[in-house]
């Protein structure tokens, strides 16, 4: 019992011990998926059993196969990308950049990574991963035998899933937004680095997502992304990072923008709701992704787009309708076409009301009208 | 019952430990004290056959008897709504907790904060940890641990047992609830 109750992930492996002992490995070997191999349960046995060891034994057919393609780390991602995908990603067309970071803490093993990058490549977001993620999405096979690298395109375009190389490659992620706000938007790369976070933050649809985040070193990477606007989801492990930066969407009086063009305050509702925060479960993140991608800048096109997958998902993984969808609506050309008889009703019960799109930016400096502002 | 350490070893409480629940009548009489009581429900609630059975028909009796609200984290709400419990709303973890713990927050149906909440369904460390930022962010409000692992962060939790022992607990409180109802419906009529 003293190995589960050191196991971080809580795995059963008293039973699967016992069971073992009558000749039958495969509860061990179960459990080889989800161990993240620290091995506590070694120094916590009081009879001195070699667990981990045994359990990697007992799942040694599994590891013998344990052969994957894995797309090659691309490196940074080129200007010539940026000036494809530039535009729909601002305007919305693209609904979301999805970073799959950060370590292997997984609470339940490596496939659910690879499920969320399939979900929402499929979804033709833009998938990019780093580091032990990029492997851990490469270790999945889907059911015609095909990993996701083999299954998704590797561009950075819609529905791709990008390698991007060594979780230091990390840098190359938060490049492509900075990118992003220098090529399609001409905002100056020198000593400028709040007025490109207030272009991320206010436009730039990314979210972060380090599942199995654990280190210091993937906190410090989680901080890099939040503090140029990317919203970033950990794990369940993640909350012992005990620092969350966490939104209020019941507060409506937290959610306002300038309008650059006029210099008027805007109510824009919670986008992004949370800068960083842990999810409980693989679905609670899909659905935290596809919310957390919502940005004051998006179109109604956009705006209706990524609202198509935010309910899409939260009826399909929570079987229940969202309760904060009028948060996000607009005007009526933000409802998405397919869903407008459903949501009506609702919205006209919660008392929808028409809010501008404005040019959306938390800068006084970048308001145009003002003396000493932006021309 | 066995068991009055932290479940997860690494997961320390500090000087101010939770009290153990050693019977029923410990739940009803801080109940009884409570003015804004809340039940949250974690996604583990729908795991194993045993444990979801136990809990389900735990929050339910909570619900049916007391009226206390119930809100649920994750993505279980759908599958708790088909086991007949009435949600008050669904929110993260994390979300709930910081609600929680600002005293100007008006609760899910706008009358105000609550001082009684009652935690099941998360997985160990996740738990320990909304305990933990309860007790350091919330000192007024009382956190019990209704799962079967000691949770030192808590103002009141079950000792560590073995899931026959904590059913046998938990049938007890239910029949302390059923009885008090009861009694408290001979009452009205009787008014």
């Amino acid at each position: 019992m003293e190995c589960t109750r050191a196991c971080p992930n809580e795995t059963p492996l008293p039973e699967a011990m016992k069971q073992a002992a009558t000749g039958d490995l495969s509860f061990l070997a179960d459990i080889y998926d989800t161990c993240i191999g620290c091995g506590r349960c070694d120094d916590a046995c009081n009879k001195e059993i070699p667990i981990h060891s045994s359990l990697v034994a007992a799942a040694r057919e599994k590891v013998l196969n344990e052969k994957y393609f894995v797309r090659a780390g691309r490196g940074a991602i080129q200007d010539i990308e940026i000036r494809e995908v530039g535009g729909p990603i601002v305007l919305g067309e693209i609904p979301g950049v999805v970073a799959f970071v950060g370590c292997a803490n997984f609470p339940n093993g490596a496939s659910e990574v690879a499920e969320m990058a399939r979900e929402f490549a499929k979804r033709r977001y833009i998938a990019v991963a780093t580091g032990c993620s990029a492997m851990a999405i490469g270790m999945y096979r889907n059911e015609d035998g095909q990993t996701p690298y083999e299954e998704f395109h590797g561009r950075f375009d819609a529905g791709g899933i990008v390698n991007a190389g060594s979780c230091v490659s990390n840098a190359h992620i938060s490049g492509a937004a900075i990118k992003i706000a220098s090529i399609f938007a001409k905002r100056n790369l020198r000593g400028n680095y709040e007025e490109i976070a207030d272009y991320v933050y206010n436009r730039v649809g990314a979210v972060g997502v380090a599942w199995g985040a654990m280190s210091q070193k993937a906190a410090a990477i989680a901080a890099g992304f939040w503090r140029l606007g990317i919203p970033v989801i950990v794990g369940p492990h993640g909350a012992k990072y005990r620092r969350m930066l966490l939104g209020r969407k019941d507060h409506d009086e937290n959610w306002y923008v300038f309008d650059s063009r006029t210099g008027e305050k805007v109510q824009v509702g919670p986008v992004p709701e949370h800068l960083f925060v842990t999810a409980e479960t693989k679905e609670e993140a899909m659905v935290l992704i596809a919310k957390l991608c919502m940005r004051p800048n998006d179109t109604s096109r956009g705006r209706s787009m990524k609202l198509t997958h935010y309910i899409d998902l939260y009826k399909r993984l929570y079987g229940i309708m969202p309760d904060d969808l009028h948060l996000f609506i607009r005007s009526p050309a933000d409802i998405p076409i397919t869903m407008k008889e459903e949501l009506l009703p609702i919205l006209q019960e919660r008392g929808m009301h028409d809010r501008i799109i404005p040019d959306p930016t938390l800068l006084k400096s970048q308001i145009r009208t003002q003396k000493g502002g932006r021309s | 019952m066995s068991g009055q350490d932290s479940w997860i070893r690494a997961e320390m409480g500090g000087t101010k430990q939770a009290s153990v629940i050693t019977k029923p009548e410990i739940l009803m009489a801080l109940l009884k004290k409570a003015k804004r009581p809340l039940i949250i429900i974690g996604h583990e609630i729908i795991s194993d056959r045993v444990r979801t059975d136990i809990l389900i028909r735990m929050v339910s009796e909570f619900q049916k008897t007391k009226r206390i609200p119930i809100l649920t984290t994750s993505h279980i709400a759908g599958q708790v709504m088909e086991r007949g419990i009435r949600l008050s709303g669904v929110l993260g973890s994390m979300e709930i907790i910081d609600r929680l713990r600002d005293p100007t927050w008006n609760g899910c149906d706008g009358n105000g904060q609550y001082d009684l909440v009652f935690i099941a369904g998360f997985s160990y460390a996740l738990g320990s940890l909304l305990f933990s930022a309860l007790k350091q962010n919330a000192p007024q409000t009382k956190v019990i641990s209704l799962d079967p692992k000691y949770h030192p962060h808590a103002t009141w939790s079950y000792a560590n047992m073995k899931t026959d022992s904590w059913k046998a607990e938990i049938d007890r409180l239910i029949d302390l609830l059923h009885s008090e109802n009861t009694h408290q419906k001979m009452e009205e009529i009787h008014v």
